[in-house]
């Protein structure tokens, strides 16, 4: 068989490559179990927008499942008032996170804000 | 990727190859990689499946390998590390190009990544394969003979690889699930007779490029003979194809067939395509 270096050098990488995406799955197979999805909601740091107030939810599947249409709260209190927003993830797929963003009006560093998943579908 | 020449490849030679199946995995795959429905089989197809998919395409590879390629004396050992180089480029690329548009970034997981390159990564490959093979301006004495592939097994792998090339850019698509779920026992059997009728035409009855090696097989029983083997690739790649994607996942085994029924058109003229014009 004859082959310049360059041919060779892209055998040993398609080779390491394949063997190594072959290894993941093999590992992935045996070790991933059949957990139904698990979404965890987290709010960010809020920041200003040119309409008022953005908050960040990031939504972690810790599940081996993926989630479609995830449907997150948020619910901001204050002393004397409070504000709910809500917001769509199309897809968080299983072991990723997302983020979305939910608005308010009132400025969020003065209260608290609690977040929690809706309802979500399976793929 | 097949050699022109015997005293081995000039790096020109290798990287014009490289050219060509780069070209030939653009083009035949970009479709693919253009639809909404299969990045979400990166995340649902599971990883059994996946290496099934890998396997079935290294084995595809290998039978196009062995039957179209542009040398007489393929010996197995080249057929097995050409296979690898092309699933391997196949594989790099797809990465490349579902990073370029966006569909993989930092944020995405190691699976994620990993199944959403395969399942587009695996097409790819079958398009580097064939690019590299026919997309080439070079003829002469070095080229095959036409004709030369008349053995069942190298039909049917051709076939195979043409039905996968045309069939797979529809395959995950939900109108092949709508077709399926509304036409209907008469339109699906009317479909069906279009897709046997479609493949004796190309074969035996247009003058298409390449049939004329078809001709010494001509008569009743040749025609059916071959029109039954290019129906019977459409069909089976289609079924693979839709398995693979989990298109039979939670349905009966009515709609599944009809799946493979409307996807068997795409399936059989790919067929009929690839048995035709490879060489």
């Amino acid at each position: 068989m004859k082959k310049n270096w360059l041919e060779w050098t892209v055998f040993g990488i398609s080779l390491a490559l394949i063997v190594a995406v072959a290894g993941l799955l093999v590992y992935q197979e045996i070790t991933g179990g059949e957990s139904p999805a698990s979404l965890v909601a987290d709010a960010g740091v809020p920041t200003e927008t040119a309409g008022g107030y953005a908050v960040p939810i990031d939504v972690r599947n810790v599940g081996d499942t993926s989630a479609e249409d995830v449907q997150v709260e948020a619910t901001l209190t204050w002393a004397g008032g409070m504000e709910r927003g809500e917001a769509l993830i199309p897809l968080v797929p299983y072991r990723s996170k997302r983020r979305a963003w939910i608005a308010f009006s009132h400025d969020p560093r003065g209260g608290e804000i609690r977040v929690r998943v809706l309802g979500y579908r399976e793929p | 990727m097949s050699r022109s020449r015997r005293s081995g490849p000039t790096l020109a030679e290798s990287l014009r190859e490289y050219g060509r199946g780069i070209g030939g995995g653009f083009l035949f795959s970009l479709p693919l990689i253009l639809t909404m429905e299969l990045w979400s089989a990166g995340w649902t197809v599971s990883p059994l499946r996946l290496l099934a998919g890998l396997a079935a395409t290294f084995v595809l590879l290998c039978g196009y390998n062995a039957y179209a390629g542009l040398r007489h004396d393929t010996r197995l050992a080249e057929i097995l590390v050409d296979s690898v180089e092309e699933l391997g480029i196949g594989l790099a690329l797809s990465a490349g190009i579902l990073w370029m548009l966006g569909r993989i970034d930092a944020s995405s997981s190691l699976p994620e990544v990993v199944g959403l390159t395969l399942v587009e990564g695996l097409f790819v490959a079958v398009g580097v394969s064939v690019g590299t093979a026919q997309l080439t301006g070079a003829t002469g004495d070095h080229r095959q003979p036409e004709g030369r592939h008349q053995t069942l097994s190298s039909e049917i792998a051709l076939a195979l690889c043409g039905a996968v090339l045309v069939a797979a850019n529809v395959a995950p698509t939900e109108e092949i699930l709508i077709l399926a779920s509304e036409m209907g026992p008469r339109l699906l059997l009317a479909a069906l007779a279009s897709s046997l009728l479609l493949a004796a035409t190309l074969l035996y009855f247009s003058n298409f490029r390449g049939s004329a090696r078809f001709a010494g097989n001509r008569g009743l029983f040749g025609v059916v003979y071959g029109t039954a083997i290019t129906c019977a690739a459409g069909l089976v790649a289609s079924a693979a194809i839709l398995w693979f994607f989990g298109r039979f996942d939670d349905h009966g085994p009515t709609l599944n067939v009809a799946q493979c029924v409307v996807l068997g058109l795409a399936g059989t003229l790919g067929a009929a395509a690839g048995r035709l014009l490879f060489r």
